[in-house]
């Protein structure tokens, strides 16, 4: 059961981040859904897990989109690391998740910057950086805050948590 | 923390460098391969749906139907047996198609090439590229370097394909420069598009005494191979001078791009204007 919910959320948010933001910019920036999910639910469980889900998810955005395949998978894998090594003994609070939403929104996009050199297709970096992601980071704070609301809802039940650990974090 | 002992960690950190040489060598891949291919057409029918979806939600919130219109159209709709109201909302949206269809093939009509006509289904996420997913690959013939246009102008190359889909890269990327003259004065320059100013395309290497006034139309010369002579690419929309007392000459595109809807694909890949 909780594969098919870690699955599912997955499957909703990569949707959303796929098909959705791209036509929905909020001050020039496409909200990241999948990563806001995933940011959530790696600061819920303090588990690598829902990284590997988003990146299954993040497989079809490769074969659908990027010409260098793994593209958009090494994004959200090498932040979803990251967020595992530095957020797995850290307290969650509200200025935790706005913290961690921001910071990992900036560094998604340093990867996705620097990946796009190793694909020889190099980006402007400064003026990306200057009018759509760090502006970005507003809306992407207030999205990881109403994801982390979402995720207590979810985390609320056993199901959804590894075995033995729900007790551990209730 | 014992790295090894901790083995999710250890299956991602294996994963990330894996990916990393997947990125390096299937840069700049022009055609998917078996699995690749099968992932996408997963996804094409999904992202076709929510395309589609996003595109009616931005009309509406761009003013195009009124909320006087929506409402007198709903009281309309809402008279009807069920099954008409079906009907009627297919028409609308058939007969919409049709007519952009029509006056697709009638700007390609003079055409020696096969073409082949394609739905715009989606856009790349994170705006990394100025590229789009049409519904149409390898399948209906379609290879990389056709050129891709609509019937307002120039719009782009295909640059991947796959067997049902393919990936077009748009004339307003930043890494796409078009060999371009303007019409009335048959001079040659290079147009691209910038970082600076997202919407329009900028001209360079004209010559620095070449007549040229908003409102001149610019066209495809054809050097340089890839797009053939004559297509309109956009319009001159102003003439400046930078802090260098360089001429700066802006070009906005024929081709509404947040909007567009149908293509058509050249099925002939253009050799070099002799």
């Amino acid at each position: 059961m909780r594969y098919l919910v870690l699955a599912g959320v997955s499957a909703v948010s990569m949707i959303m981040t796929a098909c959705i933001s791209p036509h929905l910019s909020i001050v020039n920036a496409q909200m990241d859904v999948m990563l806001a999910a995933m940011l959530c639910m790696v600061l819920r469980e303090k588990t690598l897990t829902p990284v590997f889900y988003t990146a299954g998810m993040a497989v079809l955005m490769d074969a659908f989109f990027s010409r260098a395949f793994g593209f958009y998978t090494l994004q959200y894998l090498g932040t979803g690391l990251v967020i595992y090594l530095v957020m797995r003994t850290r307290r969650i609070d509200t200025a935790a998740v706005m913290a961690s939403g921001a910071g990992f929104w900036l560094l998604r996009e340093i990867l996705g910057v620097w990946l796009c050199f190793l694909s020889d297709r190099p980006v402007g970096m400064s003026s990306r950086f200057v009018y759509s992601v760090l502006p970005g980071c507003i809306p992407q704070v207030l999205l990881c805050l109403i994801v982390h609301w979402l995720m207590g809802k979810l985390y609320a039940h056993r199901f959804v948590w590894p075995i033995g650990l729900y007790s551990d974090h209730n | 923390m014992n790295f090894w002992k901790n083995r999710p960690l250890v299956i991602t950190v294996i994963l990330v460098i894996v990916l990393l040489s997947l990125v390096i060598s299937t840069a700049n891949t022009e055609d998917s391969v078996g699995p690749v291919s099968i992932l996408g057409r997963l996804l094409k029918p999904v992202q076709s749906f929510f395309y589609e979806l996003t595109e009616d939600i931005g009309m509406f919130f761009d003013g195009r139907e009124s909320t006087t219109q929506l409402k007198e159209q709903n009281e309309l709709l809402k008279e009807q047996v069920a099954l008409y109201e079906e009907q009627l909302s297919n028409y609308y949206e058939l007969s919409a198609e049709n007519e952009r269809l029509r006056e697709l093939l009638n700007y390609m009509q003079d055409s020696e090439y096969e073409i082949v006509t394609a739905e715009v289904i989606g856009t790349m996420p994170g705006e990394w590229f100025d590229e789009f997913t049409i519904s149409e690959g390898s399948n209906a013939g379609i290879r990389t370097n056709m050129i891709v246009y609509s019937a307002d102008g120039l719009v782009g190359k295909v640059v991947y394909t796959a067997g049902g889909h393919a990936r077009v890269l748009s004339i307003m990327d930043d890494t796409s420069g078009i060999a371009v003259m303007v019409e009335r004065t048959r001079d040659n320059a290079v147009l691209h598009a910038t970082e600076d100013t997202p919407d329009t395309l900028q001209m360079r290497y004209l010559r620095e005494d070449a007549d040229i006034v908003p409102g001149d139309k610019i066209i495809t010369s054809g050097l340089g191979g890839i797009y053939p002579k004559g297509i309109v690419v956009g319009v001159v929309s102003e003439v400046s001078t930078n802090t260098a007392s360089e001429r700066v000459v802006y070009v906005k595109s024929t081709v509404d791009f947040e909007h567009l809807e149908e293509v058509a694909v050249v099925l002939h890949v253009f050799e070099e204007v002799q």
